[in-house]
């Protein structure tokens, strides 16, 4: 019994000092987001990044910062060398001490740095980032009482500290989707950016250039049935200012809608005489023969024209905004997506990539040089593939190029746009997933259960096959501190397998296997 | 438990224990009268002439400084002496006689005739016959004809044994105990839910002076402690840490039973460090490590008599401060260069695991 006694003193002895805990919080899949100059690990049971750079070669340094808790949406800046994450805060808030809802702005160069903070009052559940950089828009509150057309916008600029919510006009939608616009020519005053929403039921601009403007929302037509029909896809034309010589043209915006065979064109035109208002919505809706898969504004030798995939078809509508008149376009085939791709092609005016993730092949669309007949200005390419994205190529070097990538293939090609050619790469099996590099000078490409992958240098199209120990969840291509290029091989970031995430690191520009660095337990880092 | 805390009582009233022999004072100068008829014809009153017998066997250590103490006056036991003049007071030994104690020179008695006297407690000059001096008269009211058995010999009297210290003090030892270290680094956090860092300690050695009721001895000690614990519900981590030392351990004897202790000690230890993932992270390192502990010790099992060398248990309870060197948590992998992977190092900051001390143990003394 008197041992006993000694245990009742020694146990109570044994568990004094608690441990933080942070050390017991599960270190998670670490979702990765691969930056310019670094890879951020989000650690969200402890409510931070890991930024992860490589100083030096085969050298790995890691810093954490703070991103509130209960994290919504991570955004990257179009240029990737900003990291935003929008978080929920503490919900609900009961002590002053409870955390609000934040964004944090983080600069994802070589030597990461916190570069903002925004306090939000209530949660929000999504993120949109200027791609000029210029504003973030959150917005779907997350809060027992949320008003959906609440958007909270907050300027990066000069201005940081001023955040305004502006509240759209409701005409019972929901908010599902934002576009900035490029600065569109307007009758009256310079042209401004806007931010358009779309709803379920109608869309809205809201001016950048001063907030407090009224929000102009137009309404989608009815279906059929006597609903509203819902907008599903928005592009706009910037409009040409007008000189001496040039009356040049507004701004237009075309909207395709879901199902229907109608597209929406609308023009910021000439605001009726007695209106103080720079500009006034005038709309058309035009019926292009089918329900369309795509719409895109082109520049053909005719003009502006806003053309539509009608895949039911195998045709293409061109629309002219001016006129309303249409003018279909035999395709070789059901394509389902159109990119327009003149500025990567060099001199061959404008071009449009056709492609379908159900239709094996490409097709070229040459609407620069389309004179008389249409049809011939297209150029079927019959590659062995459903294309289910196109991957833009950054920088100059190489931005002719394009990765087209299936959803569930054995190989992915690279189309160069000026050669009019496609180079397979076959792969040994199903399932790869292909990143380009931020400078634009290689691709990665990786197979999510597998330990093997391969970089392929866009000047020679040279695979190099590499292996690590390790299943791969995700490769990234960051700069260095000393201008030279990183490769990072995550290992655990997708949360399968129960293993922690950990890395192996390759000198981007000279990848070799037998050359690698391993680092362990990257979630113990900076605890 | 009780006992100790009973022990701990007397320990802590010196007053107390010099009031001891005189508090047995009246019994022992009673026994001889209720013995009178087979008392010896001697002289009341008259110092015995024999010397006082020498002390058989090997030399004790301590006893020169027992004798010299019991050779002193006993004011408290005169005292008592003095206060029962109707007493016949018992016929002292030799020892006491010879230094004119004031037993020596108290009145005569008046009744029977003093019979051969029992030995007292404070003859501590007899180690080879200890029973003898551990019998105690027989109490006043066990008055009675025919001889008087000695009564069993009471617990208490184990505790007010005042002989020698002895072996009590004077003597190897083999410690063996459990020690709780309480680590205050946050890095401690990555191999333990909670700051305690507990280890097996061995410690052995022998006295090396002694001088009244302090002594001193060296000691050599081994301990082993460690704790292991998951971090981030993915990641084993273990830490083992081996010390190695030499101290010095100073003593002050209460009674024969408790002592209380100082010890000083310093060493070197070596930090094993493990973290398992894909493949195990290391780190081994040396350290500096130092401890000043005080603390108490408690004779659980042993023969009261520390003239005799025999083996006794101890228990004993000490608390106190240990400093170490920082341990840099730079944990390398097994093989660093084994292909794939080429694992680089996994840093994790530095760790110090000094802080507060507590150990419990048992003694082994010889």
């Amino acid at each position: 019994m008197k041992k006993l006694y000694w245990l009742g003193l020694v146990l109570p002895l044994m568990s004094c000092g608690k441990r933080n805990e942070k050390w017991d919080e599960p270190a998670g899949s670490g979702q990765s987001v691969g930056l310019t100059g670094s890879v951020a690990l989000v650690d969200e049971n402890l409510n931070r990044a890991l930024m992860l750079t490589s100083p030096a070669p085969y050298q790995l340094d890691s810093r954490a910062f703070p991103i509130g808790k209960d994290v919504a949406a991570i955004e990257t800046s179009a240029d990737r060398d900003t990291l935003f994450v929008l978080s929920r805060g503490v919900q609900p808030r009961r002590n002053p001490d409870d955390e609000l809802p934040s964004i944090t702005v983080i600069d994802a160069g070589p030597e990461p740095e916190l570069v903002k903070r925004f306090e939000l009052t209530d949660p929000k559940e999504s993120l949109a980032v200027d791609p000029d950089e210029d504003w973030l828009v959150a917005f779907q509150g997350g809060a027992t009482v949320t008003n959906p057309n609440e958007f909270v916008l907050l300027p990066l600029g000069q201005n940081a500290d001023d955040v305004e919510s502006v509240t759209i006009r409701s005409f019972g939608g929901v908010p599902r989707d934002v576009l900035f616009t490029d600065p569109l020519v307007v009758p009256n005053g310079p042209p401004r950016r806007f931010l358009i929403v779309h709803t379920d039921r109608d869309i809205a601009l809201i001016d950048l250039s001063d907030l407090s403007r009224e929000e102009v929302t137009i309404q989608t037509p009815e279906t059929e049935a006597g609903t509203a029909s819902t907008p599903a896809q928005v592009v706009f034309d910037p409009g040409v200012a007008g000189s001496d010589d040039d009356p040049g043209r507004f701004a237009r915006i075309g909207v395709r809608l879901q199902n229907e065979p109608d597209v929406m064109l609308l023009e910021l035109g000439v605001p009726t005489e007695g209106s103080n208002k720079d500009f006034e919505v005038k709309f058309n809706i035009i019926n292009v023969g089918g329900i369309p898969s795509a719409i895109e504004f082109v520049n053909t030798d005719f003009g502006l024209r806003l053309a539509a995939l009608v895949p039911t078809r195998s045709q293409a509508t061109l629309i002219d905004p001016a006129t309303t008149v249409i003018e279909a376009v035999s395709l070789p085939d059901r394509y389902t997506q159109l990119a327009r791709v003149t500025e990567d092609a060099g001199d061959e005016g404008e071009l449009a990539l056709l492609y379908s993730p159900e239709t094996e092949g490409i097709a070229f669309w040459a609407l620069g040089r389309a004179s008389g007949d249409l049809s011939k200005s297209v150029q079927q390419n019959e590659i062995q593939l459903r294309v289910a994205e196109v991957h833009d190529v950054p920088g100059e070097n190489y931005a002719h190029l394009k990765i087209l990538q299936g959803a569930d293939s054995d190989r992915f090609f690279i189309l160069d746009l000026k050669a009019r050619q496609t180079f397979p790469m076959l792969t040994d099996s199903s399932g790869f997933i292909v990143n380009v590099a931020p400078d634009g000078e290689r691709a990665w490409a990786f197979r999510p259960d597998g330990s093997e992958f391969a970089s392929i240098e866009f000047s020679d199209l040279h695979p190099t096959s590499l292996s690590v120990a390790l299943r791969v969840s995700e490769v990234w291509d960051i700069e260095r501190s000393d201008g030279s290029r990183a490769a990072l091989a995550l290992h655990g970031t997708d949360g399968r397998f129960g293993a922690a995430p950990s890395v192996t690191l390759l000198d981007a520009e000279a990848p070799d296997s037998a050359d690698t660095r391993f680092f362990g337990s990257l979630m113990l880092e900076g605890l | 438990m009780r006992v100790l805390v009973a022990t701990a009582l007397l320990a802590v009233t010196p007053a107390a224990l010099a009031q001891a022999p005189a508090e047995t004072a009246p019994a022992q100068t009673q026994a001889p009268a209720q013995q009178a008829p087979k008392s010896q014809p001697e002289k009341p009153g008259a110092a015995p002439a024999a010397p006082a017998p020498e002390p058989k066997g090997e030399k004790v250590p301590g006893t020169e400084a027992a004798a010299q103490k019991t050779t002193e006056p006993k004011p408290a036991g005169a005292a008592r002496a003095a206060e029962a003049p109707a007493e016949p007071a018992p016929a002292r030994p030799a020892a006491d006689a010879a230094k004119g104690s004031a037993a020596a020179t108290a009145p005569p008695p008046t009744q029977a005739p003093k019979q051969e006297p029992a030995e007292t407690l404070s003859s501590d000059l007899t180690p080879s016959e200890p029973s003898a001096p551990h019998v105690l008269p027989a109490p006043a009211n066990a008055a009675g004809p025919g001889p008087v058995q000695p009564p069993p010999e009471p617990e208490r009297f184990r505790l007010l044994y005042t002989g020698p210290l002895g072996y009590h003090q004077d003597h190897y030892f083999v410690n063996a105990g459990f020690r709780l270290d309480l680590v205050r680094d946050p890095r401690f956090d990555i191999f333990a839910s909670s700051d305690a860092l507990p280890h097996l300690s061995v410690q052995a050695g022998r006295t090396i002076m002694t001088q009244g009721e302090f002594s001193a001895a060296l000691l050599l000690a081994w301990d082993y402690g460690g704790r292991n614990d998951r971090v981030r519900d993915t990641d084993q981590t273990s830490l083992g840490v081996h010390r190695l030392g030499a101290g010095i351990e100073a003593r002050y004897h209460l009674v024969h039973r408790l002592y209380l202790l100082g010890r000083l000690r310093l060493g070197a230890a070596r930090a094993h460090a493990v973290l398992k993932e894909v493949r195990d992270f290391v780190s081994n390192q040396w350290l500096f490590d130092g401890r000043a502990v005080l603390g108490a010790a408690f004779e659980l099992l042993g023969k009261p008599d520390g003239t005799e060398r025999k083996p006794r248990l101890w228990f004993v309870a000490e608390g106190g401060y240990v400093l170490t060197s920082s341990v840099d948590l730079t944990l390398e992998p097994n093989n660093p260069n084994e292909a794939p992977e080429r694992a680089q190092p996994v840093e994790l900051g530095e760790m110090n695991l000094k802080g507060a001390t507590m150990r419990f143990g048992l003694v082994i003394s010889y």
